[in-house]
């Protein structure tokens, strides 16, 4: 089975459990493709989890969830050294981190420090502790939900742990009439339905895929362009960083696998332009939460408008 | 035989030019331009002998080189010559090998040696016009060797483009090359005046002796034998004045010769020395172009005077002195193509008191039916006066004029004057001298020029002028008799081919002197009109009290335009050249706004939403809208045919 046929699969089997929200689905399997961590951030009941566990359900991966709550230790998702009183010698016992798929439910709501300690195993894949480093398995992908910060209870992200994250996805209420059929239709959790339909070989051989497709001087061009757009806007504190331009590129890549193209075209970019790049902005107004989220995604689009496409 | 790769016609076409620009002087040698044709004909047929005989040919390039430049070091061939000579080989020896882009750039290259050699040789108007030619025949051939070079193709649309990036391109160069000639310091190396050349085509009718009879044909070119500027300007568009070359006195039944005996050379030459030296004297400065033919110096009736002689030949420009053979005629002591001179004549009666020599009276055995025709078209005169006049009058009377010849015949005076009853100048001149002496009266021949027409500041006369007439001694002094009928005089061409040769003329004239003659001085007096108005304001019908300074609109107008054009052809120059795929975009665009579909997005998301609102165009835009990605981003490219396949649903009329 080819990728674009894989995903579309995919796609199909998630849109069993999320209803109405094809968009994200969408873009939440292709910031899979593209080997990145996905941040779900919205206000609670509005399916986050149900999304997040739907993907690790549809992929027979390994999967661990971690609840962050405020007393959280980093030793708690880790692992530890244990102390075997018969033998006399200390034994590492993994943390919920070490598996394929890692569910961070409330990422927001542990304090920094346990939020820091995702940051290296989400970034090189590995785990130092106590002096050793550890390999996680692969593929690796955190997928974490975090509630708006203006929510009382929460921690913010700091901006190094936000920039790990591939995308950023708000879920939004759903359409009334979807509401009111998923009111008539659902019966008990359907999430425990869910049946796998890829395995762990066939995710890496999606995100190899993503890894060919081709990626023109020009298309390139552009997406410096925008990024460059953000670091001069009059409107944004702080504009996105390589880091961030990378990401676009490698979730612009896995976004052409859906139309089964082996090159990146700039609707690519735009489709991808601000789950990508909008969580990463510092913007200059006070707003906090939904509010600057949304103003975030607003200077996307108008940006979006302002730089000229290669034609 | 191969294919023939594009551009190949145009590079043939540019080095036609430059050929055309070595051979308009007339100076190559016979076997070269034999050859080029050939191998431009075989070029242009795609035969090509030479493609995969290299050493072979080459190595007899090699040997005509060596023969070429060793007849250079024994001086028997100009060097300029033989290395445009050589550089023709070489360009027909790159022509007839195979067509690959290095071998027309090399073609292009010797071609341009051949212009810069073409420069050498003539800087006339003709060399200007293939030099444009060769510019851009040679800027069209480049053009495709570049794109050829890319090797993909190339369709319509993107050649409509390089067109008119390549126009552009061309008018850029064009204004920085007027602007690098208009204001960049001419140094005076004078290459470009060497107007010395012999050229292509008829040269006029002086020659060493006037003959009668035989075949031939008479000379009817409009080619300038000469340029003139006269001191007083008479003013008129058309002067109807004889210029005197060569008198000849000495008969032989059909030839005209002389008997004068050459004086030794004299940098001047002073004629009729007399004290009553009238007012109206003609100072004359003439140059006699390569279609002169010969080195007779030509002046308007009555010559008194030559001084400073000038010979323009291939290997540059020298003082001459004069040969005067009394009698007959002045010339040139050296050969030379061209000639530049001082004269000046006065053109008062009877000014020529030079006594007829020995021959003056001497007849060769003539048709006894001559004096009888003498003594009938003179009847009832005994003056010589009356005598000349009458003969004159009567022949004119009579006879007719045509410019065609009998052929040969035994006695063409007799053939003339009872047989056919028709005859051109030389004719006309040679019966009434006969007949002069018939009756007692000594007589002798002109030959030279009539007419003369403005262009510019100058008068031409052109080789179709030349003409011959007769003189008397009547009274002690010479007097000018002219039998041939009006409408046998010279300068009578079509309407149509007269009008071609004036623009050509007038051409000509301000090449020679906005580029050619145009100097440092020039330069100077230019860019100080340019910063300051002319000192002396021209008289103008403004009202007193309008402002005295005169802005030269014209010369800043022009440096406008020009910086104008330059700066956009740095702006393009500096913008990235767009995609072929993009021309596709704008097509397809416009097809989409003339259908209605909009309103404009970026096509993937309108191409998206069609999809979504189930629009009959959707599939349509999705295919194209994925080519055009694919050939845009994807390395893919769109060939002419498919491009139209894709745009056909779009076309307003398939609804």
């Amino acid at each position: 089975m080819n990728a674009t046929d894989l995903l579309k699969k995919l796609h199909a089997h998630l849109g069993q459990v999320v209803l109405g929200k094809p968009e994200q689905t969408k873009l939440a399997l292709t910031c899979l493709a593209a080997r990145g961590h996905l941040l779900l951030e919205d206000v609670p009941g509005v399916g986050k989890t149900t999304l997040a566990e739907g993907l690790a359900r549809c992929f027979a991966l390994s999967f661990a969830r971690v609840q962050f709550t405020a007393d959280l230790l980093p030793s708690d998702i880790l692992g530890s050294q244990i102390f075997l009183p018969q033998q006399g010698t200390f034994e590492f016992r993994p943390g919920p981190i070490f598996h394929q798929l890692v569910l961070a439910d409330e990422l927001n709501r542990a304090p920094p420090r346990t939020q820091s300690a995702l940051l290296e195993a989400m970034a090189q894949g590995q785990v130092s502790l106590d002096g050793v480093t550890r390999k996680l398995p692969a593929p690796f992908t955190v997928v974490a939900t975090q509630n708006p910060l203006d929510l009382s209870g929460t921690y913010p992200l700091p901006d190094s742990q936000l920039d790990r994250f591939l995308m950023r996805l708000s879920l939004g209420h759903l359409d009334p009439a979807i509401e009111a059929e998923l009111l008539v239709s659902r019966r008990g959790d359907p999430l425990h339905s869910l049946t796998a339909v890829a395995t762990a070989e066939e995710l890496a051989g999606l995100q190899a895929a993503a890894d060919q497709v081709e990626v023109s001087k020009d298309v390139a061009e552009y997406a410096v362009r925008l990024a460059h757009e953000t670091r001069v806007s009059a409107e944004i504190e702080r504009g996105v960083s390589t880091r961030a331009v990378l990401s676009l590129i490698s979730a612009a890549r896995a976004w052409a696998l859906w139309e089964a193209r082996s090159f990146v075209s700039p609707g690519d970019v735009r489709a991808v332009l601000r789950p990508s790049l909008s969580h990463r902005l510092v913007l200059k107004s006070s707003l906090q939460g939904a509010f600057s989220r949304e103003e975030a995604g607003h200077l996307i689009d108008e940006l979006t408008r302002r730089v000229p496409a290669p034609r | 035989m191969s294919a023939r790769p594009p551009g190949v016609i145009s590079r043939d076409l540019a080095a036609l030019a430059a050929f055309g620009a070595v051979a308009l002087p007339g100076v190559l040698p016979l076997p070269v331009l034999v050859l080029f044709p050939v191998a431009l004909v075989s070029s242009l047929l795609n035969v090509r002998p030479l493609a995969g005989r290299r050493t072979a040919s080459v190595v007899v390039l090699l040997l005509i080189a060596i023969a070429l430049f060793g007849a250079v070091a024994l001086s028997t061939l100009d060097l300029v010559i033989a290395a445009v000579s050589f550089a023709t080989l070489v360009t027909c020896h790159r022509m007839l090998a195979e067509p690959t882009p290095q071998a027309s750039r090399q073609v292009l290259l010797s071609g341009m040696l051949l212009m810069s050699g073409g420069a050498a040789l003539t800087g006339e108007v003709g060399f200007a016009v293939l030099l444009v030619a060769f510019f851009l025949c040679a800027t069209w051939s480049m053009a495709w060797l570049v794109l050829s070079a890319d090797e993909a193709s190339v369709d319509r649309a993107e050649r409509r483009a390089i067109t008119r990036q390549l126009v552009l391109g061309s008018l850029a160069t064009l204004a920085m090359g007027l602007a690098f000639f208009v204001f960049f310091p001419r140094l005076s190396w004078n290459l470009a005046n060497r107007r010395a050349a012999p050229g292509i085509g008829g040269v006029s009718g002086m020659a060493d002796t006037v003959r009668l009879g035989g075949g031939g044909d008479i000379k009817t070119s409009a080619r300038v034998a000469f340029r003139v500027s006269l001191i007083p300007d008479p003013r008129s568009e058309r002067l109807e004045r004889y210029w005197v070359g060569r008198h000849f006195d000495v008969f032989d039944g059909a030839e005209w010769t002389s008997s004068g005996t050459p004086a030794p050379p004299a940098p001047a030459v002073s004629l009729h020395r007399t004290s009553q030296r009238s007012l109206e004297q003609v100072n004359q400065d003439f140059e006699l172009t390569p279609a002169y033919g010969s080195r007779t110096l030509v002046a308007l009736d009555t010559p008194t005077f030559f001084a400073r002689v000038r010979g323009l030949s291939i290997s540059g420009t020298q003082p001459m002195p004069l040969v005067h053979v009394p009698g007959d005629q002045i010339y040139g002591a050296i050969d030379a193509n061209a000639l530049t001179y001082a004269a000046t004549s006065d053109p008062g009666p009877r000014m020529d008191r030079t006594p007829p020599a020995q021959g003056g009276l001497t007849l060769p055995a003539l048709d006894p039916r001559i004096a009888a025709l003498a003594n009938e078209l003179a009847a009832g005169a005994t003056e010589p006066q009356d005598i000349a006049r009458r003969l004159e009058r009567e022949l004119k009377r009579r006879y007719g004029y045509t410019l065609e010849l009998p052929g040969d015949v035994k006695d063409p005076l007799s053939d003339f004057l009872f047989n056919r009853r028709a005859g051109h100048c030389e004719d006309f001149a040679t019966a009434l001298a006969v007949l002069l002496r018939v009756k007692g009266v000594p007589s002798r021949v002109v030959t030279g020029f009539f007419g003369g027409e403005r262009v510019g500041a100058r008068y031409v006369v052109r080789a179709g002028d030349a003409h011959a007439w007769t003189e008397a001694w009547l009274d002690g002094a010479w007097a000018r008799l002219d039998a041939t009928p009006d409408t046998g005089r010279p300068g009578s061409t079509g309407p149509f081919a007269a009008a071609i040769a004036a623009a050509w003329e007038n051409l000509e004239e301000w090449w020679r002197a906005r580029v050619i003659d145009y100097s440092i001085q020039d330069q100077l007096s230019f860019a100080r009109q340019l910063v300051q108005p002319p000192l002396q304001p021209r008289p103008s019908k403004a009202a007193p009290g309008a402002p005295e300074r005169e802005v030269p609109v014209a010369p800043l107008a022009l440096a406008a335009l020009g910086g104008l054009l330059l700066l956009l052809a740095l702006r393009r120059a500096r913008r990235p050249s767009p995609h072929p795929a993009s021309a596709f975009l704008d097509q397809l665009e416009a097809r989409l706004k003339a259908r209605g579909v909009g309103p404009p997005a970026p096509l993937e998301e309108l191409s998206a939403r069609l999809t979504r609102e189930g629009h009959p165009l959707a599939p349509a835009l999705a295919r194209a809208c994925r080519r055009y990605l694919e050939a845009r981003f994807g390395q893919r490219p769109l060939d002419a045919a498919e491009r139209a396949a894709l745009l056909a649903p779009f076309e307003t009329s398939n609804r």
